[in-house]
């Protein structure tokens, strides 16, 4: 018998586990032996596509163009400038969006004297940001509702246009993922866990072919049915803006 | 500007925005071969290059230094190249057809009227390599250039596409096939 194309081109990157025995194997035969010399032949010439050279002014003129884009106000500059910071505020999001859903009170359940210090100094915590956090939250969620909803309606024969709920839902990943950390770190396993359910399948669509396969869009619907999906994010969303309207109508309402 | 990767990606996210021309200037070449392999155009790839540094700074926050900032650096850029040859196709199709869109990547080959015969044939290999490469699908062209040119392992590149293992080596596979199918007529001359 033997080595079939699969096999060779796992050999070739040394992604075989039986790379010892595909080697005895090219050894003895010459059928094989041939078909990988054309393999790696063929490999050879895709080496000699052309990449076109650089000189030294493009890194320069990447950099005239990007700078203006990373001086930005204060107010909107990476996280990375206040990582810790940053992770408050997407602590505080997960945590109000929590409470505010379902009345958990709950929140801080074991907060240390240095987290206590932390929160003080660092991230005031009074109920303006806490409700625009709570509409942040809120606004996120909304759009992988409308995301999500215009996905399993998107229907069509032979293959299914995605491209907007692709780059839709390739934009939501980061936020999704700050909410899920924040979730795990205060041991809301709970949120956590639908969080990572959302982000799952957000960068499953994210990465998805824009004219997905109908086989492939049935079963991506078929896990967003199982996985009650859509209803949890409904449930989520909705009641963070009843939430939302009761504070606009009771200013003095505590949020947390 | 001396140090490692690492040590300017502290200085970066301590608030000195400046040392991120550093890693432009160090990654920028690399970022565009990889952008250039993946889309077939210049423009395109330098699009690329602009938008995997943009990103990269925006996302500096979730770097782990223990890893390599190139190779996090490279898995962006990837990403970006596979947006931006979404976003063309979309494009292409509603503005050409796919015949003229063919002839467009093909003409990005350099000219070589006036070679001699081998390298003319030369010439006929790399247009034959260029038709093959377009010929691939999105996810087949960025699988196959992250495993043959960047060297990336399967498991990691199915993590970069969001594909499982046997997924992206299937889709290796489909690559190479097409690859083999527009290089066939050559095949002797290669021998």
């Amino acid at each position: 018998m033997h080595l079939t194309d699969e096999q060779l081109i796992l050999f070739h990157y040394k992604e075989a586990d039986d790379a010892d025995e595909i080697r005895a194997h090219l050894e003895s035969c010459p059928t094989c032996r041939n078909a990988y010399q054309d393999l790696t032949r063929i490999l050879g010439a895709v080496e000699k596509a052309p990449v076109p050279e650089r000189d030294e002014t493009f890194a320069a003129g990447i950099w005239e163009r990007l700078r203006p884009q990373l001086w930005q106000p204060r107010s909107e500059k990476p996280v990375v400038v206040d990582a810790r910071r940053g992770r408050w505020i997407a602590v505080a999001a997960v945590a109000a969006a929590l409470i505010l859903a379902f009345g958990l009170g709950r929140f801080l359940p074991h907060e240390s004297p240095q987290q206590a210090a932390v929160t003080q100094d660092e991230a005031p915590p009074d109920n303006v940001r806490e409700r625009i956090i709570v509409v942040a939250v809120g606004e996120h969620l909304e759009k992988s509702q409308m995301m999500l909803v215009e996905l399993v309606n998107a229907g069509g024969n032979g293959t299914v246009d995605i491209t907007s709920q692709r780059d839709r839902a390739a934009d939501l990943i980061g936020d999704n993922r700050l909410y899920r950390l924040a979730a795990e770190e205060e041991g809301d396993a709970a949120t956590a866990d639908f969080l990572d359910e959302l982000e799952r399948l957000l960068v499953s669509v994210a990465n998805a072919d824009p004219e997905m396969p109908s086989e492939e869009y049935e079963s991506l619907k078929h896990r967003i049915a199982q996985q009650g999906l859509l209803l949890k994010v409904r449930i989520f969303g909705s009641k963070l803006r009843q939430q939302t309207i009761d504070h606009a109508r009771d200013p003095m309402r505590p949020t947390i | 500007m001396g140090g490692d990767d690492a040590a300017i990606v502290e200085q970066v996210r301590t608030g000195d925005t400046d040392a991120f021309r550093c890693l432009v200037e160090r990654h920028s070449q690399g970022i565009f071969r990889l952008a250039f392999r993946m889309t077939g155009n210049e423009h395109d790839a330098e699009d690329v290059v602009q938008e995997t540094f943009l990103r990269a700074y925006r996302q500096l926050h979730r770097f782990e230094s223990r890893s390599a900032f190139g190779t996090w650096l490279h898995r962006i850029g990837a990403n970006c190249a596979v947006d931006v040859i979404r976003a063309r196709r979309q494009r292409d199709e509603v503005t050409t057809t796919a015949d003229e869109n063919e002839g467009s990547i093909v003409d990005t080959l350099p000219a070589d009227s006036s070679a001699p015969d081998h390298k003319v044939f030369k010439a006929e290999v790399r247009q034959k390599v260029v038709a093959a490469m377009a010929s691939l699908s999105t996810m087949e062209r960025a699988a196959f250039v992250l495993r043959h040119f960047e060297d990336m392992p399967i498991r990691e590149i199915g993590a970069t596409l969001g594909l499982k293992e046997n997924a992206t080596k299937n889709t290796i596979f489909r690559a190479l096939a097409k690859i083999r199918r527009e290089l066939e007529p050559i095949m002797s001359e290669l021998r």
